[in-house]
């Protein structure tokens, strides 16, 4: 397939987080906030003179600083994150955000502002509670925290205008960027398609770490591109996988899954589309932060939510996206000393793979994962698992 | 060997086997006292297993044969105490196996699948081991029964081996091994299909940390009752969060009544809550006598205890409120007397971090191996507030504040203040020179501290010593590695003898 | 009254007699040691119940 004219831009500037475009809005006076987690509704993060980006440490090879302080025995999400604050990576943020997602997290967050990782005079660091159940009363609690320790904060630190007008032109602008990502993305519901699972992460990353404004000529380019671009007589995959778990900011992770024989049709991770790349519909009756906060917590698909009707969901939104993305597998991973998923990898592998008869790999894997020779040989074996199943005339 | 502490060598009681070689003289008086107590407790078993529904629990599930150790977990928790110390062990930790026995009783006699009785069963609320009970406090025809504590928690005390049956079976499912082995071992038991079959409807609870939260949604499978979940805020320290937080503890009320048909009973409610005050002013006075230089219920003698009738008890059995009263009649004859909790006090030390099941006897070690005086531990420093007993509104938010305040996760959860700047503010108010860190492996609440604690302590030139363990699985760090992680500590940086040389290296590896 | 006080010193004798062997099994902790014994036992007794799978 001829290669999409964008894609070795973006795959650069995801090199770093204080990358061009980043300091080209900085530049023109947007606040940089930061954010690790979809918790927090990420428009909230993008009102006008503000741009979101979650917070990455890509090239990361060694982390030592993090690991005296948070121990070998946590996330290396985390741990790499405190490695590159205290590296002075993320002195460009005005704000950082986080919502209490998960203990280590809050760790990380905490210890970066201790040993006071940003300097800045202005800088802060919100801790915002989040509910863990998508009933009225997390709603509400949900809208109450938004509006008291982010929009309020943002209001009072840095003037930012943070009223309804302000909320539905961020919610515009959001919008925009996930019909383009969502168009693309559907072109991976082919059989022959025009759009490999790597590119696909590539600018789905880019859309949560780059300022959405200075993102979005080239979202609209490539999905002109892709409208007209041809795929493969022959492609080398395999098999179809949806690849779901806990967080891939790398895309690498997912070449490595297609170079072994497996495309990864659907990206239900966290960094991913599958949810966080929806349109926010809203209606001219009810308040808006009000909307934008149920939409957030109906489709969070974070197994932190505990109430048994969100756990039922998130296995049947697997078995549903599998389906629609003609998938014959389910590629489950980790992250190490990941909490959260480790239980919900261990559930859905029993719920969905033994019971369900989904193929499922389940991997618990390293931060930096994108050359593992351990982990391409798994996806090997799971991709012939799966051919001899359809040879055999299995269900898949 | 004698009246007098450290008057015996106790390592000598290890060989490598199951058992020790033999009980403690600790002089006619004590040894008596200790005796009697011995027989009282096995009455108290051999009562519970002659109700045949208690016979039939003990026969069917794997996890009961764990209290054929109880007087040997008591034992434990005794060694090398005499006088006051001895007296208060005593009256917890027998009262202890009198209430588990209870509680024991109680699911049994409902459980249907050994022939239990409909009717109690019906009566019954199954509540999450990590959850503070307070929200049966205002159903007084209900019972509220965890079966995950006498499955779980309390046998991880009583034999060091007596979980990884069930974490191997975790594993096997697919759980990780790096998670905190307390909900993996839930977990076991309910893969196993070893929980009772009973109660008319279930709670569950976010506390302690993420890896119980996890471990219920699995669990929840096996359960054959309706169930409701209650999400206690993560930064509860945040003011902004309480309403949330006592709307949750009205949501579960209402599904309680709505399952059961009980009514919620102000009256019931306000009345137990006067007691569990009252408990609570007793601790209060334990602290303070702590603060001084003759510190009395310390160490073993007050974290378990402090758990059950903080968090179990919740203020309905006035049988706690007696026991905490003569508690304190005893330690302040002893205060007014001047009496050493050990022979040679060395170093006062707070207890931070969660203590390693396996070895809940590790304070009373570093009494009688080092001189170290341990006053108090995170997991009893839970809330000392006195709660309303009058005003219906304020109750929902202090029910929230106490599931929040729960043991442990009032200080893993809720921020940097509570967990790690709190820990300063102690060592002032309790003059203690030495922080025993424990460091539990599979812990992702506190581990991420790490670092931030020891550049502190050094800050203020406390004793940091890490004791890193595994929670409820030896396997990860075995209870003479944790020794040993004192041991260099006290040889290499402070240059200090043991007072009781055999205790430094014995093998327990074996032991119970 | 002669059968009394025989009946009676025979308890008395039987309670000297099990308050004994009670001192001597808590000294030497001989419960312990058989529980222990017990253990291996009951192992093998719990192994025979089945264990459906979790739906």
């Amino acid at each position: 397939m001829k290669d999409l004219k964008y894609l070795y831009t973006l795959e650069n500037l995801l090199q770093d987080c204080d990358n061009e475009m980043v300091r080209a809005a900085k530049e023109e006076g947007q606040l940089a906030v930061g954010t690790v987690c979809y918790q927090l509704p990420e428009v909230l993060l993008n009102l006008p003179g503000c741009f979101s980006t979650r917070l990455r440490a890509p090239r990361t090879s060694s982390m030592e600083m993090g690991t005296y302080y948070m121990t070998s025995l946590t996330c290396e999400y985390c741990r790499a994150l405190l490695e590159r604050a205290l590296e002075g990576s993320f002195q460009f943020l005005d704000c950082l955000f986080e919502p209490a997602s998960c203990s280590q997290m809050a760790d990380c967050a905490e210890d970066m502002e201790a040993l006071a990782a940003c300097t800045k005079e202005k800088f802060f660091c919100q801790h915002v509670d989040t509910p863990m159940k998508d009933d009225d009363n997390a709603l509400s609690h949900l809208v109450h925290m938004c509006r008291v320790r982010v929009l309020d904060k943002l209001h009072e630190v840095y003037g930012v205008d943070t009223g309804d007008e302000a909320l539905r032109k961020a919610v515009a602008l959001h919008n925009e960027v996930c019909r383009l990502i969502t168009e693309m993305g559907e072109y991976r519901k082919e059989l022959r398609p025009r759009i490999t699972g790597y590119e696909f992460a590539v600018f789905t990353l880019a859309s949560y770490c780059l300022p959405k404004d200075k993102l979005l000529p080239i979202l609209r380019e490539t999905a002109e591109e892709l409208r007209t671009r041809e795929p493969d007589e022959r492609h080398k995959w395999r098999v179809r996988v949806v690849l779901a778990g806990s967080e891939i900011d790398d895309p690498d992770f997912v070449k490595l899954i297609e170079d072994a024989g497996a495309y990864v049709a659907a990206d239900r991770f966290c960094f991913g589309s599958l949810p966080g790349r929806q349109e926010i519909v809203l209606n001219d009756t009810e308040d808006v932060l009000t909307q934008i906060c149920r939409q957030n917590i109906r489709e969070c698909q974070c197994p932190r939510y505990m109430n048994t009707a969100k756990i039922n969901e998130r296995k049947s939104y697997l078995d549903r996206l599998a389906h629609e993305y003609k998938a014959d597998g389910i590629v489950f991973q980790q992250m190490n000393f990941c909490n959260f998923w480790g239980y919900e990898r261990a559930g859905a592998t029993h719920i969905l793979g033994e019971l369900g008869g989904w193929p499922v790999l389940s991997v618990d894997r390293p931060y930096v994962v994108g050359t593992s020779g351990q982990l391409r040989t798994r996806v090997q074996a799971f991709v012939e698992r799966i051919e001899l199943k359809k040879l055999q005339g299995g269900n898949v | 060997m004698g009246k007098k502490m450290n008057s015996e060598p106790l390592g000598k009681f290890y060989n490598g086997g199951r058992t020790r070689t033999r009980r403690e003289w600790r002089g006619v008086r004590d040894t008596w006292y200790d005796y009697t107590r011995w027989l009282g407790n096995w009455g108290s078993m051999v009562k519970f297993l002659s109700n045949p529904q208690c016979l039939k629990g003990f026969f069917r599930y794997r996890w009961m044969q764990n209290y054929l150790a109880t007087p040997d977990f008591i034992d434990r928790h005794t060694e090398g105490l005499r006088g006051p110390q001895l007296r208060v062990a005593h009256k917890e930790f027998d009262f202890i196996v009198t209430h588990v026995c209870d509680t024991m009783k109680s699911l049994f006699e409902a459980d249907q699948r050994i022939g239990g009785d409909p009717e109690k069963s019906k009566k019954m609320v199954i509540l999450d081991e990590n959850m503070m009970t307070q929200i049966m406090n205002g159903f007084p025809n209900l019972r509220g029964n965890c079966m995950q504590i006498p499955a779980i928690y309390i046998p991880s005390t009583q034999q060091q081996d007596s979980i990884t049956f069930y974490i191997d079976k975790a594993q096997e499912f697919g759980i990780p091994g790096d998670v905190c082995p307390m909900p993996a071992g839930e977990l076991g038991v309910a893969l196993e299909d070893e929980y009772p079959i009973c109660g008319k409807c279930a709670l569950q609870c976010n506390t302690t940390c993420d890896g119980s939260l996890m471990g219920n949604g699995i669990e929840e499978r096996r359960y054959t009752m309706p169930t409701w979940q209650v999400a206690v805020p993560i930064r509860y320290t945040d003011p902004e969060t309480r309403s949330y937080a006592a709307q949750e503890i009205k949501n579960a009320i209402r599904f309680v009544e709505e399952q059961t048909g009980e009514k919620w009973d102000w009256g019931a409610y306000f009345k137990r809550m006067e007691n569990f005050n009252k408990e609570t002013e007793y601790f209060r006075s334990w602290l303070e006598i702590s603060r001084t230089k003759y510190p009395q219920v310390i160490g073993n003698n007050v974290a378990l205890y402090r758990d059950a009738y903080y968090q179990v008890g919740g203020g309905r059995d006035p049988a706690f409120t007696q026991n905490e009263k003569e508690i304190c009649e005893i330690m302040l004859k002893a205060y007014g007397e001047k009496n050493p909790v050990v022979s040679q006090a060395r170093h006062r030390a707070i207890l931070w971090g969660v203590q390693a099941q396996y070895y809940s006897a590790f304070p009373l070690w570093l009494q009688n191996c080092w001189g170290i005086v341990p006053l108090i531990d995170m997991l009893s420093l839970t809330s000392t507030e006195l709660y309303s007993t009058t005003d219906k509104e304020q109750a929902y938010y202090d029910m929230a504040d106490l599931y929040a305040k729960m043991n442990m996760r009032n200080r893993s959860e809720g921020g940097y203040e509570v967990g790690v700047e709190d820990l300063w503010r102690l060592c002032q108010e309790f003059d203690a020179d030495t922080v025993i860190m424990y460091e539990h492996i599979g812990c992702k609440s506190m581990t991420g501290y790490h670092g931030i604690f020891e550049q502190e302590a050094l800050k203020r030139g406390l004793h940091l010593i890490w004791v890193t363990h595994g929670l409820m699985d030896p396997r990860k760090a075995s209870r003479q590695n944790m020794r040993t992680e004192v041991n260099r500590y006290m040889r290499a940086v402070l240059h200090e003898e043991p007072l009781d040389p055999s205790l430094e290296e014995f093998d327990d590896s074996n032991a119970w | 009254m002669k059968k009394l006080l025989k009946g009676t010193g025979i308890a008395l004798l039987a309670a000297l007699i099990l308050f004994l062997l009670s001192l001597v099994v808590y000294f030497f902790n001989l419960d312990m040691k058989l529980a222990a014994k017990m253990q291996p036992l009951l192992n093998r007794w719990y192994d025979r119940f089945p264990r459906p799978p979790l739906p």
